[in-house]
């Protein structure tokens, strides 16, 4: 009975590990200890999960449906960007990131190492999607922006998003908002507050 | 109280005798008992009638693998309770309705996330440019020179 009950507890954690490894976003990456490094709250502090994203892409669906597609392509998306404040004490963890990144076989798309400036772009890629991107650049030594998407990414989107600018072009966003404010009426001055 | 080597050889050899059979013991007791453990050693062992011990080998089995077959399947219900468990959120996520904030909000990432890009971009052509060394080709000895050269110092020699 002994061994009964090894056996029980033993497939039991490993499935359940298994399990746990399966349920989590494979591009997510937690940008929390960087922040923290630096040690003040960022000027910019975004966090859309899967709900929202999906809530977005729902949002998008009838008025524009390539724009749609790709926002629901984003299972989550993380942004920290840091203006006028000390962030060299985000080197350190920059770096055990950047390890961390490349020990979990993440692909360094982008490593730029220029004085004060540091510029680290990391993809986490599939057979067909982008599962993850990291981009983590120290401009100087007061401006940092953190940011992490997540999901099943066409690498186009990825590239126009990235540098070129026109991931979305054809869209206006101040359109959309203003459709999506006649939608939701009077909501938004709860929010404003 | 020493026995003579002749009394001890004696002994042994009837010791042996007596282990070997080849001597029956003069009590009657001794050599009934004797002759029936002779009887018994000769007799074969019973052969179990085939039902019954195809019987007595499956519950022998069956006890034997009660306790693992119990645990294997405990540990498997229990694995696809924490798998469904750990799963179902992940799998349908519930839908947020955004507020035209958070809209707003969507369009500052991916803005930042864009400008941010270009900015790391910059950075990394400025990098490779210092880093490269540009073969002389000899423009100097064309006789248009100066307006060719221009050309190739450009970053961008789209048009």
């Amino acid at each position: 009975m002994n061994n009964a009950f090894r056996t029980l507890l033993f497939s039991t954690v490993l499935l359940s590990s298994t399990a746990f490894a399966q349920s989590s976003d494979i591009g997510q990456v937690d940008l929390k200890p960087i922040g923290e490094a630096i040690g003040v709250t960022p000027k910019v502090n975004l966090n859309f999960g899967p709900a929202m994203m999906k809530g977005f892409a729902e949002s998008f669906r009838g008025s524009n449906a390539e724009l749609a597609g790709i926002i629901d392509s984003i299972s989550g998306l993380r942004l920290m960007v840091f203006e006028d404040v000390d962030t060299s004490g985000a080197l350190g963890q920059v770096e055990q990131t950047v390890g961390d990144l490349s020990n979990a076989g993440w692909t360094p798309a982008m490593e730029v190492r220029d004085g004060d400036s540091h510029v680290d772009l990391f993809l986490n890629e599939s057979e067909n999607f982008v599962e993850g991107l990291v981009l983590m650049v120290l401009d100087g030594d007061d401006t940092a922006v953190f940011a992490n998407i997540y999901g099943d990414i066409d690498p186009v989107v990825i590239g126009k998003l990235i540098g070129s600018g026109d991931a979305f072009s054809g869209v206006d966003f101040d359109d959309l908002a203003s459709q999506f404010q006649s939608m939701s009426g009077g909501s938004e001055a709860d929010d404003e507050g | 109280m020493h026995k003579s080597p002749d009394s001890f050889e004696r002994d042994l050899e009837r010791a042996i005798a007596l282990e070997n059979n080849r001597i029956t013991p003069r009590d009657p007791e001794l050599a009934a008992d004797r002759a029936l453990k002779h009887e018994l050693a000769g007799l074969g062992a019973a052969e179990l009638p085939e039902g019954v011990k195809a019987r007595a080998r499956r519950t022998a089995l069956a006890e034997q693998r009660g306790p693992w077959l119990l645990g294997i399947a405990a540990a498997l219900v229990g694995a696809v309770v924490v798998t469904l468990v750990l799963q179902s959120p992940a799998r349908s996520p519930s839908i947020v309705t955004p507020t035209a904030r958070d809209l707003a909000e969507l369009q500052l990432a991916f803005d930042t996330i864009n400008r941010t890009g270009k900015r790391a971009g910059v950075l990394a052509g400025r990098e490779v440019r210092e880093s490269l060394v540009i073969p002389d080709l000899g423009l100097a000895e064309l006789p248009y020179a100066g307006y060719v050269r221009p050309y190739f110092e450009r970053p961008d020699r789209s048009g």
